[in-house]
């Protein structure tokens, strides 16, 4: 009986695995696109997976990736809800400092590659410009919706609203990174 | 550029940017995932042992309990005292009175007295 419950533990874990590896590099890179900072990206991603793993590894395997979608999508909204605070803070003891945010000065990790993947590399940073220059429920709902591949419902069940309200981030999203990319392709 | 060539474009740039993510954000998420993994085993641990050992635990409990109060020897309820019982409520009740407190402070000679009657009976 024991042995029998181990490996049912023991599969169990390794389904939670297999899940969470697919999910992790995409996860990483939604959190970086709105942190722009890797380490704080990867805090958002563990505790994404923490929370998840903790809530509803019990859950069926089909209702995992919207589920973990949820979670890491509460996350992020939580990372830009602490950076508005402390922006707040920082205008109110800095008025007369013209000093710029640092993390939108904070170089990026990404930016040099080796040089036979330089067009490849300049292609993914003008793409990661524009989408992070998209305002958070806008690239959110763009994420979901065209990279993760979910459905316009889904994805407002994620992100914890309407549907007409997805659909307007996503119509949005999209003029905006038209333009910006076209802007960014100019430069 | 129509919308779906410009999705698609999009898209691509960001699958290619997963596939060549840096090892040390791979090992870093790898190490993230290990850490969640523990966690789940762990509370699915703390689950099972809430919703099938601490039932168990209790029914036990209760059975031992149970088995002990019925295992007990029946105890004689007449209705009249035994002599035991009833030396011990007399001496209570010479004791909570505050009339025979000299009686406390002569114990010896009372004792001595007892010892007299006896010898005398």
């Amino acid at each position: 009986m024991e042995s029998a419950r181990d490996d049912s533990d023991s599969q169990a874990r390794m389904r939670l695995d297999r899940f969470l590896a697919g999910a992790e590099a995409r996860a990483f890179r939604m959190a970086r696109l709105a942190t722009r900072n890797d380490e704080e990206a990867l805090d958002i991603v563990q505790d994404a997976m923490l929370g998840f793993a903790r809530r509803y590894a019990s859950k069926p395997e089909e209702e995992w990736p919207p589920l973990f979608h949820t979670v890491l999508n509460s996350r992020i909204l939580d990372w830009h809800r602490k950076q508005k605070v402390r922006r707040r803070w920082r205008v109110f003891f800095q008025r007369d400092d013209d000093e710029a945010d640092p993390l939108e000065q904070a170089p990026d990790l990404h930016e040099t590659g080796p040089a036979g993947e330089l067009e490849q590399d300049q292609c993914q940073q003008v793409v990661q410009q524009a989408l992070a220059a998209l305002p958070p429920r806008q690239r959110q709902a763009f994420l979901l919706r065209n990279w993760e591949g979910y459905s316009v419902a889904e994805t407002a069940r994620i992100m914890g609203c309407g549907e007409g309200s997805v659909k307007t981030h996503l119509s949005r999203a999209l003029k905006a990174l038209r333009e910006q990319l076209q802007e960014l392709n100019h430069e | 550029m129509n919308d779906e060539t410009l999705k698609q474009q999009i898209v691509e740039a960001l699958q290619q940017d997963c596939e060549t993510l840096p090892a040390h954000l791979r090992s870093r998420l790898n190490q993230a995932r290990q850490q969640a993994l523990e966690a789940a085993t762990a509370d699915a641990r703390h689950h099972r042992w809430l919703r099938y050992g601490l039932p168990a635990g209790l029914a036990t409990a209760c059975t031992l309990v149970l088995a002990l109060w019925l295992g007990q020897p029946d105890v004689p309820t007449s209705a009249t005292p035994t002599a035991s019982t009833a030396l011990q409520a007399e001496d209570l009740q010479l004791l909570a009175e505050p009339t025979d407190l000299e009686l406390i402070e002569d114990l010896e000679f009372y004792a001595w007295l007892e010892q007299v009657d006896d010898g005398t009976s």
